[in-house]
């Protein structure tokens, strides 16, 4: 006995980051929804080499079907459209465009969101007051809504749609972080950190930032999903990318006229909109569910 | 519970009072300053705050400026155009609930065991479903296919029907032409797919409102007592367990009024609804700003309204806050 190698009774206890780790990874459905995601992101980012070809060349064959029917062509995987762009290109183009914006676009919502969320925090009633004042009416107006009258106001053209679902996004954000931050001020372990003299930047840094992160980067998820939809009902609208640009929602909106000639040129974005988006919310659903919280 | 209800009401003139000062601020950004009539454009002078204050006496007075496309007062138009998208939206919400009450209990009854896990997952492709797509296809497969569906606006051409109330469903039924019936069987179909359209995410989301909020409700202990006292099962499930449950349940259904309205707006433009939707983007695209900022202006003002109605009748229901100091 006195050779074996665990003589002394040991336990490993898992860290919290490694516990969320191997929580997620038993969750299959979650798991495989990671995959998809990453693949998609895999396509973004190598758009220009997957591409067979450049998403404004028009070919002779317009609305070629894709390439599985009789009729198609096997250098048009996924046929044409009706100006005879090839759909694979504007596709794979369109998840480069689609997530550059939503990522931009959440990056934006979540650092303002953050910041106004900690500011009302720790600050005094009467700037806590306005921001959640201001936030509760941007959470009143439909967001879809708030997005047309901006774009009305500054003009179509996709800066400006990325700046109104930006704009969207933010009081969610900062409900999370607001919120979050009262329930962590609350809890023993911030008195006793007070009690040991911790500054104030210390307190946030050290205590409470790390345990508000969970709602946050569930927060996020949920801002990625709804960013990728909004930005895409914006092109759908003719609001946000304008016609030559490959964006999903504006090529939905543009073969739209022709969907009983050409189903595919609808069908098929559609489907890009939809797996990613579910993708999104999937994972979303696994970190949320591995890192415990309760909605 | 007269300091709740006050409290609310100091909360919705709050909350119409900022939405004022946005949409005064957005009428001063107007490349060309927003007048809301010839009388209101006399009394613009330098100081801010003397407009604001003359802005607000206008709009209280229904003057909310003419439409640039059709002449008409706005706050008219938008009477003419609110029933249409208050009939679709009433429909879709009523058809959300009827499926997804029973679904969520269902599910929650059946707690991960499959049919719960099939539900949930539904659910979550409901929720990802961009719902122009999802409008497209069905009119593909229904409307162009199988033809046996509509394939746009709210009746056929062939119906002559006068608004009365402006809600298809009562005006046709009202009419006195001798196709009366036929032309509400009609307006029905027509109804079908932009409901399930617009139905499709409050579906979503109250299907797993009701099944989490059920599943907490069926774990707490006065369901043990329930059913240690014998109960029939039915008994637990709809007057013990629902009842508990429909509080989160009507909180959440306050909350999709703003998801409904961003979903018209798609609704209407893939099925020519003449409604809100159809009104504000006409108005978008021809950039007609004084019917957007009317647009803007009323639906905000029933979003913060609808909500804080939620939230006092939230207080109503709920016995825990209705009698809390």
């Amino acid at each position: 006995m006195i050779h074996s190698p665990q003589f002394y009774q040991q336990s490993v206890i898992p860290s919290t980051v490694s516990r969320w780790t191997n929580n997620f990874l038993k969750n299959k459905l979650a798991l495989s929804a990671f995959v998809l995601l990453a693949l998609i992101f895999l396509v973004a980012l190598f758009a220009p080499w997957i591409a067979p070809y450049d998403p404004a060349i028009q070919f002779e064959n317009t609305k070629l079907p894709p390439a599985w029917y009789d009729d198609g062509m096997a250098r048009h995987l996924l046929g044409t459209d009706d100006l005879g762009r090839d759909l694979f290109s504007r596709l794979v183009h369109g998840a480069r465009l689609s997530l550059k914006l939503a990522i931009f676009v959440v990056v934006i919502a979540s650092s303002i969101g953050m910041l106004l969320g900690s500011l009302s925090a720790l600050s005094n009633v009467w700037i806590d007051q306005i921001i959640m004042r201001v936030m509760d009416l941007i959470l009143a107006l439909p967001s879809l809504l708030l997005a047309i009258v901006i774009v009305a106001l500054i003009g179509p053209g996709l800066p400006n749609a990325i700046y109104a679902v930006a704009i969207v996004l933010i009081p969610h954000f900062v409900l999370i972080t607001r919120n979050a931050i009262k329930a962590e001020l609350g809890k023993e372990y911030v008195t006793a950190m007070m009690l040991d003299g911790a500054t104030k930047v210390r307190l946030f840094t050290h205590s409470i930032l790390p345990n508000i992160l969970p709602s946050v980067i569930v927060q996020i998820t949920l801002a990625f999903s709804t960013a990728v939809l909004e930005i895409a009902a914006l092109g759908f609208l003719g609001l946000g990318a304008q016609a030559p640009y490959p964006e999903w929602g504006t090529i939905l909106s543009e073969s739209h006229a022709y969907i009983t000639i050409a189903p595919w040129t609808v069908a098929l974005p559609g489907l890009a909109i939809f797996f990613t988006l579910l993708s999104i919310n999937l994972v979303g659903e696994g970190l949320r569910d591995a890192m415990e919280l309760e909605q | 519970m007269t300091s709740i209800i006050f409290r609310q009401f100091l909360l919705l003139i709050l909350g119409l009072f900022t939405l004022t000062l946005f949409t005064f601020g957005i009428s001063q950004l107007f490349p060309d300053p927003l007048i809301l009539s010839d009388a209101h454009a006399k009394t613009i002078n330098d100081s801010l705050i003397e407009n604001y204050f003359n802005y607000i006496a206008f709009l209280s007075q229904g003057e909310w400026g003419l439409s640039r496309i059709s002449g008409r007062s706005v706050l008219d138009e938008f009477f003419i155009y609110f029933p249409a998208t208050l009939e679709l939206t009433t429909i879709a919400i009523i058809f959300a609930l009827v499926l997804g009450l029973p679904l969520g209990i269902y599910a929650a009854e059946n707690k991960n065991k499959w049919q719960d896990k099939l539900i949930v997952s539904t659910t979550l492709i409901g929720y990802s479903m961009p719902i122009f797509w999802w409008g497209m296809l069905l009119v593909l497969l229904f409307a162009l296919t199988l033809g046996i569906s509509p394939v746009a606006s709210r009746i056929g051409f062939e119906y002559d029907i006068l608004p009365v109330t402006g809600f298809m469903l009562i005006d046709t039924l009202l009419s006195d032409q001798p196709y009366a019936l036929a032309a509400f069987q009609n307006a029905l179909q027509h109804l079908v797919l932009p409901t399930i359209v617009l139905g499709t995410i409050p579906l979503a989301i109250f299907t797993r409102v009701t099944r989490s909020a059920m599943i907490d409700a069926l774990s707490s202990d006065y369901i043990r007592t329930a059913k240690a006292k014998g109960l029939p099962y039915d008994r637990i499930i709809w007057s013990h367990a629902l009842r508990n449950a429909m509080i989160p349940i009507v909180t959440v259904i306050g909350l999709q009024i703003s998801v409904l309205i961003t979903g018209t707006l798609i609704t209407e433009k893939i099925f020519a609804w003449p409604g809100i939707g159809k009104w504000l983007l006409e108005a978008v695209y021809r950039r007609d700003l004084v019917t957007l900022h009317g647009g803007l202006l009323a639906i905000a003002s029933l979003v913060i309204i609808v909500n804080i109605a939620v939230e006092v009748l939230v207080h109503l229901v709920n016995p825990k806050l209705r009698h809390k100091k």
